[in-house]
């Protein structure tokens, strides 16, 4: 009876494999950087810092480059326009889901108003190391300002950033909780004249291991032909 | 000559056996016309019964019983749930049917929590609420959560995103002791168990103690005790068993998909809200079992807040501020994930009873349970619990009753992965608990209890040492000794030591001091004096527990108790329409074990610590009236008032808290109906929550408090029963009816303060009790 009774033994795995992409390393403040962006040329697949931070595209290098699209650093994305780089690039937010609805940028709203990066309305968590950097800069002392706060959470600055794609993940906490918007967004590469959808889907990789605090974001990103 | 006289007595006993005139009675129920079953008949030739013979009503009702020829005899039944009834009757006269009336005010309780052994409500020196397990599923309750929050002033059971959080009178559920039939439990989060785990259609009542009780109990008996008292079958064979279906709380998915990356996730947000139950009971011979199973599954919902969240730094908690700060969240407030859970869980008892000096116990149960939480993280928890013991009672004539006891209690819980199939053990944690009692009524109107009893407490985590699953254990060794003296028809008192040792808190002695005063029938007057302990647990004197390098959760292995001086005044009054109960008291904690954030290493840290002392002063009012035979009134109202520290008002209490209910009956032969009206109301809450602010002027941050005010609210529910044939109920309930939905989360760190609903919700709820199934399949043949 026991055997039976045991909800376990109920539980079915019966998701089909996942299809989508997924981020090859964790950015962002646990690397112990707080610009720790990974770059993607969406049109030749290329990418930059997979390996380690600022090992191939330092931070600010980036915005006279035009041999990327998209990048992500924690939950925060940045495309190569506005203040994070020279390019045409941008985003629109198309709405909640439907991403298998979008498949030709024919279909995208010809009056779409593409949004480009700012540097004044994204925040992105600051390393221990910077905060600790930030601290004796400003002469502050550690005791009295700690890292993390139990009502505000960790410490946070100003970034470049699209402050669409900001909109693709939220988090709050403590305890830290990174939930997704599923909104599709599209992106508009570097030279302007391709166009990709974008569907962030996790704050964890599919085979992520239990008790793992992830940063290995599950997304779907598909050229819009 | 001798054997002449051995001639002559058989020969009297003979005759005064045959000159006996066996006489029937019949018991039922009035308005239903059910047969009263397993019901106490007393009997004796004289009035005052004393040389009582005893004698148990059938399952249609009847006893038999030996009166002299043209004699007369004096009855008295006594049956849990009515009012006892007495009469007379004479040999030679028609059997007669005595109607036996419902317990409606519940007067006529027995109750075991206050004093360890069995005791009617109105002689009980310790004050005992008594929830009846009939009258929660009556009301419509979908769970033991909801009946006891809807029924108990002051009690608030909070679900948040990571479990349960009770609070009752500004005390946590580390200060309320939780017992399934006298036994403590284990698997407790911050002092809360799985209260899952407790099956509602299983419960033959509750008893609530308030107060210290840990000369019975123990260590946490310091602020309540609440007693669960499960069924025994009365009945040859019977079988209940019912279903529950309600609204959901509120649809997260619509159609997920196996593409799904959160398929799982997504399915089990949105579980039915469903439950299902059967229990079966038997009585053959010197046997009786009890056997009770129940699922149950309820889908995940969030809280939303409209505004941002705000928060106030007043000067008056933060005298070293320059003036009274606002901060004002720039971001709106996430909503909060209220988690949805499946369980199941299965309680099997065996009784073996071959004479009236033996009773034998053997128990288990096993509980399984998924908890769906709404955090995308792959992982969801589960958590099983197994509990067994086995309890012995020897009755020496009416010298003394010795009772021996093993009770174990094994949980565990698990992180289950959503996409693999795949699970981590977390929690490990182990109870047994070996007692030896005996008690006695051998000296005239004293009732002594003493006992030995000893706890092995294991818990196995991962947060004690860098992620790594490691044991820690506790063995304490107590001893208690109670006498209740009976002095005279008005006086009571009841006296009592526990003695408790550990290795690592060495000797303690708990006393305690109950009076009850009853100059009639009517008034009761009770007075109590007595002092709790509580000892630290495992987790607060051993965790060690990195949050992500956020912040740390640090044990304090130098610990010490925290302890309590509780003392009481109240009074009662009851008469066939009428109770009313009224209780003053005050708790006085010290070295209270609280955790505290501090900033050192760079980071804050939360850490246990004893603290300085707490006052609690309250009181506490009971009410039930019965209108008419068909209306009751039921109302409590609770105050507490909790000390300030420097100013500081650390507890979440609310200062005022009520319920009340009206309660509609209606009953016949074949047909029943019931309806109730219930509702609980909590009072404002202002406390001050611990946190650190910036001043702009000064250019630098400081420790701070800011005050939160959360408003009052009430959340009131209405249930319709009606009873077919005495074997189908069915029920239709709205919970919530006036849709009230929380417009604040609280802020910051504050969320476990308001109440998790998700607005106005119908159920519906059938069940099927076949009391006499053997009767049933013969009249099928």
């Amino acid at each position: 009876m026991l055997g039976g009774l045991s909800v376990s033994s109920c539980v079915k795995y019966d998701a089909e494999p996942f299809e989508g992409k997924t981020l090859p390393r964790v950015t962002g403040y646990s690397t112990g950087v707080t610009n720790d962006w990974l770059y993607f040329n969406l049109r030749t697949g290329e990418r930059f810092n997979a390996l380690a931070p600022n090992r191939d595209i330092p931070e600010g290098e980036q915005r006279d480059r035009t041999d990327w699209d998209l990048a992500f650093c924690g939950y925060r994305l940045r495309t190569n326009s506005g203040t994070s780089g020279d390019g045409l690039g941008g985003a629109i937010d198309l709405g909640y889901g439907n991403y298998d609805r979008w498949t030709s940028a024919g279909q995208l709203p010809v009056d779409a108003p593409w949004v480009e990066d700012t540097d004044t309305d994204v925040y992105v968590t600051m390393s221990q190391n910077d905060w600790n950097k930030y601290l004796i800069e400003h002469q502050l002392d550690f005791n009295e300002n700690p890292w993390f706060d139990p009502n505000r959470g960790p410490a946070k600055m100003l970034t470049s950033a699209n402050p669409v794609l900001a909109q693709s993940m939220s988090f709050s906490g403590p305890p830290p909780v990174y939930t997704p918007s599923f909104h599709t967004y599209a992106v508009r590469t570097a030279d302007g004249k391709r166009f990709f959808k974008i569907q962030i889907i996790s704050w964890y990789d599919a085979n992520t291991e239990i008790g793992d605090t992830g940063g290995r974001i599950s997304y779907y990103c598909d050229e819009l032909e | 000559m001798r054997k002449l006289f051995l001639m002559t007595c058989l020969f009297l006993t003979a005759f005064t056996a045959l000159a006996q005139e066996r006489v029937s009675l019949r018991f039922l129920e009035k308005g239903t016309e059910l047969p009263v079953a397993g019901a106490k008949v007393a009997y004796s030739p004289r009035q005052d019964m004393r040389g009582a013979i005893y004698a148990v009503t059938d399952k249609n009702g009847n006893v038999s019983l030996s009166l002299p020829p043209r004699g007369e005899g004096y009855y008295r039944i006594t049956m849990l749930g009515y009012i006892p009834l007495s009469g007379k009757i004479s040999a030679g006269e028609p059997s007669p049917v005595v109607y036996l009336e419902e317990d409606v005010l519940g007067l006529n309780e027995v109750v075991v929590t206050g004093s360890r052994t069995e005791r009617p409500l109105k002689r009980s020196p310790v004050t005992t609420q008594v929830l009846s397990g009939q009258a929660m599923v009556d009301a419509g309750y979908a769970n033991l959560q909801q009946a006891l929050q809807q029924e108990t002033p002051g009690l608030n059971i909070q679900k948040v995103g990571f479990g349960n959080e009770i609070s009752m009178q500004g005390l946590d559920a580390r200060h309320v002791l939780f017992l399934m039939d006298g036994e403590r439990m284990t698997g407790d989060m911050a002092g809360n168990l799985d209260y899952e785990r407790f099956n509602l259609h299983a419960i033959d009542r509750i008893e609530i103690v308030k107060g210290a009780s840990s000369t019975l109990y123990g260590s946490r008996a310091t602020g309540a005790v609440i007693n669960l008292i499960t069924k025994k079958s009365a009945r040859p064979l019977s079988i209940d068993a019912g279903g529950r279906y309600g609204q959901m709380n509120e649809r997260n998915y619509k159609n997920p998909s196996k593409k799904d990356f959160l398929y799982m996730f997504e399915k089990n947000a949105d579980r039915p809200n469903f439950q299902a139950w059967t229990s079966g009971g038997f009585k053959a011979g010197a046997f009786t079992s009890q056997t009770d199973v129940w699922y149950s599954s309820s889908d995940a919902f969030y809280l939303y807040q409209a505004e941002n969240d705000r928060k106030v730094y007043t000067k008056e908690a933060n005298p070293f501020l320059p003036h009274d700060i606002v901060l004002e969240s720039v971001l709106p407030r996430s909503p909060m994930g209220i988690e949805g859970t499946e369980h199941v869980s299965a309680s099997q008892k065996l009784w073996y009873e071959p004479h009236e000096n033996l009773t034998v116990l053997l128990y288990g149960s096993a509980f399984f349970m998924n908890t769906y939480d709404l955090i995308q993280d792959l992982n969801f928890s589960q958590s099983r619990d197994f509990t067994g013991g086995a309890k012995v009672t020897y009755r020496l004539k009416n010298r003394f009753t010795v009772t021996g006891s093993l009770h174990s209690d094994f949980y565990d819980r698990f992180k289950r992965h959503e996409r693999i199939d795949e699970r981590l053990k977390v929690y490990k944690s182990r109870i047994v608990q070996p007692r030896l009692s005996v008690t006695s009524d051998y000296f005239r109107g004293h009732s002594l209890i003493f006992g030995i009893e000893h706890i092995t407490d294991d818990l196995t985590s991962d947060r004690f040492v860098n992620r790594v699953m490691t044991n820690r254990s506790l063995r304490e060794t107590e001893y208690f000794l109670q006498d209740e003296w009976t002095v005279n028809r008005r006086w009571m008192l009841s006296a009592g030591i526990r003695t408790n040792f550990s290795r690592v808190f060495g000797f303690m002695g708990m006393p305690k001091l109950a009076v009850k005063y009853s100059p009639d029938e009517r008034w009761s007057f009770r007075a109590n004096a007595s002092m709790g302990y509580r000892s630290p647990s495992i987790k607060e004197l051993f965790f060690n527990w990195d949050h992500l390098g956020m912040f740390q959760i640090k044990g304090n292995e130098y610990l010490r108790p925290e302890k309590n001086n509780y003392v009481s005044f109240g009074t009662e009054y009851s008469n066939k329409r009428l109770f009313l109960s009224g209780t003053l008291y005050s708790n006085f904690f010290r070295n209270k074990i609280e955790g505290v954030w501090r900033i050192y290493d760079m980071q804050y840290n939360f850490e246990y610590a004893n603290l300085e002392s707490q006052q609690l002063l309250g009181s506490e009012v009971l009410a039930r009236w019965r209108m008419t035979d068909n209306f009751t009134l039921n109302g409590t109202y609770s105050f507490v008032d909790v000390s300030k520290n420097k100013g500081i008002q650390v507890n979440t209490s609310s200062p005022h808290a009520a319920t009340g209910s009206l309660e509609y009956r209606y009953r016949k032969p074949d047909y029943q109906l019931s309806a109730v009206f219930n509702a609980s109301f909590m009072g404002g809450k202002e406390f001050d929550v611990q946190d650190r602010v910036f001043v702009e002027e000064e250019g630098r941050s400081y420790d701070a408090y800011f005050r939160c005010d959360l408003p009052a609210y009430t959340l009131c529910n209405v249930s319709v029963s009606q009873t077919f044939r005495n074997r189908i109920r069915l029920t239709i309930g709205v919970d919530n009816i006036f849709n009230y939905k929380p417009r604040t989360l609280g802020s910051g760190i504050t969320m476990f303060n308001i109440p998790a609903t998700p607005g106005t919700r119908a159920h519906i709820q059938l069940e099927f009790k076949l009391d006499d199934v053997k009767n049933v399949f013969n009249r099928k043949r």
